[in-house]
């Protein structure tokens, strides 16, 4: 009897495993019936901090690409999952994020507001294998003399919007000859001078270069700098002279807050701001913004393609109605780019995909966008968009213009 | 005469902003011998109600004015319960304990800013009678930095008034010399730092105020304009009003010069200022004996 129970018992053991294992084969689908993992992208931006707005912005863009491709039935049959590491604007919280993400086993990666932080990561990218796509760092050695497989970027160089200013200002002001330029005084901001100057001496051959200011990044009173500028231009350069203000963040602002009363703004022709946020001077001056033109690579409103209406529409739906800024639209760039790359290498292997970088080509929010096969570099326009207050407005400022221009140099 | 007029104008003005700022530092350090790292915290906040009181309109002057004066008010009330609540229980702590802990309350106030007035920068325009320039002997010179250099100097004046002619001030400096016989003599110590404090961070709140139509408010306000007020504080000497005067003149007329002259070495005004002063007198140009002289 007693033999007779435990007989039963292991019948019933046996036969409940074998019932279990049928049933975690069926709901698996054995061969075919598992659920494809996600395939993961790491997106490293600045999500704290006084510039937490670009790593917001960013990974709020990139959500919409994610969930319009995982909408269409995600990549190679796979949906894609978004995991997301806090920049800090800081190489060495960037170096361990990649690692961080490395363990996780994420490895296509993208974002960095900040050039140093990328050209800190750039390196440990290689070492570990993985990828990473330059949503906003926009540095030229990235392009050149850091340059790895590795990397691909859609944020436009330093070398693309400095000589797409020039083509624009020459094609629009072909009267003034003379420009100023306010910088910050560091490698970039000279660069960014250098490119401008160079690229202005080919287009106009009466080009010449006026007062050139270079202000500290740790200035905080910028009067002197103003006055130093003010004091050196000639009677009449409000209608013959322009000024290029390549500054960002606080500096851009404080210039024209700190010149105001010196009429600042009223002493050139031409203003043209690159280096800040497509609004972020109108947004915050308001009723006091100045006429000026701001170069950046993107404008909602200068894109009447369908990719750009579709982002758009999904943007301002999961964000209460606020349109893209250009943060926005270059990490949802980046998220297209991964899918371009992952479809053509047929893996989201990252050996593969890097593969695949050179000439690629994607559907973006400014139409047909080609990555360069020498530097990764996705060849993007710039849109030049004219900003002036309006005190009659709710915003304080309206925007009359935007001009797009495909720059001829990349790079 | 203008290649020097107007650097002079732009130094001074500066120099009368970093003042307001750093005399409350130097008061706080020389009375109660806490370096407030959450001063610019303070400064900060005050640039923020600013701009709230102000609904970040351009104001008449008046206007400007209540809201400054609110502003600051606001700041010395709230200063004056982190004073009792944290501040008293650190006095008998090293120190780097006492650094600590401004330093914490710096990053609590830094982080709320962003909590209530969020991550987008803001604006408050000029007051709408100091919008413009003048002309003062040739040279353009905008209104609002004359109205800088007469508060500063109005603040000068008063602060030398209450320490050097009222009892209160004779109270300050007999707590500042020696806490322990101004106790023993029935002088309310607690009440003097609080008081202090409070009077200090009112300074910073007002040195917010002032500055917010000049620069962009977001959360980095707190360090613009520390670390060249501390620098003022250790060239005038710790606890020196007079010497932060001075030091605050110096350092603003430097830049000024070197911006207007030789740009390559504004970058290291400060620090040239800073390193040639301490090295001819290591306790700053008035030191700690000022508040005893008089």
């Amino acid at each position: 009897m007693r033999a007779g129970i435990l007989r039963a018992l292991g019948a019933l053991l046996a036969g409940t495993s074998l019932a279990v294992a049928a049933c975690g084969g069926a709901s698996s689908g054995g061969q075919g019936g598992k659920a494809a993992p996600p395939i993961k992208l790491g997106m490293i931006d600045t999500l704290s901090g006084p510039v937490a707005a670009v790593g917001t912005d960013g990974e709020k863009g990139a959500r919409v690409a994610v969930d319009e491709i995982n909408k269409a039935g995600g990549v190679l049959g796979r949906k894609l999952q978004l995991v997301t590491e806090d920049e800090q604007l800081s190489p060495t919280a960037s170096v361990k994020a990649v690692r961080d993400l490395n363990s996780q086993g994420v490895n296509l990666l993208f974002g960095f507001t900040s050039s140093a932080d990328a050209l800190a990561a750039v390196p440990v990218v290689k070492e570990l294998g993985m990828t990473l796509v330059a949503a906003h760092a926009s540095a030229t050695e990235l392009r050149t003399t850091q340059f790895v497989p590795n990397f691909a970027a859609v944020a436009d160089s330093d070398a693309q919007s400095q000589s797409a200013a020039p083509e624009f200002l020459h094609q629009r002001f072909p009267d003034v000859h003379t420009w100023n330029v306010f910088s910050y005084d560091y490698l970039t901001g000279h660069q960014g001078w250098n490119n401008f100057t160079a690229q202005m001496r080919i287009l106009d051959s009466q080009f010449r270069v006026g007062k050139e200011v270079f202000i500290p990044q740790s200035a905080t009173d910028l009067t002197p700098y103003i006055t130093s500028m003010l004091s050196a231009l000639p009677a009449g350069s409000g209608t013959t002279q322009g000024v290029y203000v390549f500054l960002y963040g606080a500096a851009e602002v404080n210039l024209f807050k700190q010149g105001a009363p010196y009429g600042l703004a009223n002493r050139f022709k031409v203003i043209l701001t690159q280096g800040g946020g497509y609004e972020a001077l109108a947004n915050t001056l308001k009723a006091n913004t100045p006429s000026s033109w701001v170069g950046y690579d993107y404008s909602y409103k200068a894109f009447n393609t369908a990719r750009n209406r579709q982002f758009v529409k999904d943007f301002e739906a999961a964000n209460q109605g606020t349109p893209p800024d250009a943060w926005a639209e270059q990490s949802y760039e980046s998220v297209y780019l991964y899918e371009a790359a992952i479809e053509k290498a047929r893996s989201d292997d990252p050996a593969k995909v890097m593969g695949v970088f050179g000439g690629l080509t994607f559907e973006g929010t400014q139409g047909k966008v080609t990555i360069q096969k020498k530097d990764h570099q996705a060849l993007v326009p710039q849109t030049f968009t004219h900003f002036e207050a309006d005190p009659g407005s709710a915003q304080g400022w309206k925007e009359s213009e935007t001009v797009v221009i495909w720059p001829s140099k990349s790079s | 005469m203008t290649a020097v007029l107007l650097p002079v104008v732009n130094g001074v003005a500066f120099a009368m902003l970093l003042f307001i700022v750093a005399s409350g530092l130097t008061l706080i350090f020389g009375v109660m011998r806490v370096v407030n790292f959450a001063h610019g915290g303070f400064f900060a906040l005050g640039a923020f109600l600013t701009f709230t009181l102000a609904a970040g309109s351009r104001l008449p002057m008046a206007e400007f004015a209540l809201a400054a004066v609110g502003a600051s008010l606001i700041c010395a009330a709230l200063g004056m319960v982190i004073e009792v609540v944290v501040f008293r229980r650190i006095y008998h702590l090293s120190h780097t304990d006492s650094l600590l802990a401004t330093y914490a309350a710096l990053l609590i106030l830094q982080g709320s800013l962003i909590l209530i007035w969020g991550n987008r920068p803001r604006s408050q325009p000029l007051p709408a009678d100091f919008g413009h320039a003048v002309t003062l002997m040739g040279v353009q010179v905008a209104s609002y930095n004359l109205l800088l250099i007469a508060l500063g100097l109005l603040v000068a004046v008063f602060l030398w008034a209450v320490l050097i002619h009222t009892p209160m001030g004779r109270m300050v400096r007999a707590v500042a010399s020696d806490r322990t016989m101004s106790a023993a003599l029935g002088i309310n110590v607690d009440l003097v730092f609080t008081g202090m404090f409070g009077l200090g961070v009112f300074l910073a709140g007002m040195g917010g105020a002032l500055a917010s139509p000049l620069f962009q408010l977001d959360s980095t306000l707190a360090s613009t304009l520390v670390l060249e007020s501390f620098a003022v504080v250790l060239v005038g000497g710790v606890g020196s009003v007079l010497g932060a005067l001075i030091a605050a003149l110096l350092l603003g007329l430097l830049n000024s010069f070197l911006v207007a002259f030789d740009p390559v070495l504004a970058d290291f005004s400060l620090y040239i200022a800073m390193a040639v002063v301490l090295l001819l007198r290591p306790t700053g140009l008035l030191g700690s004996a000022a508040m005893e002289s008089r």
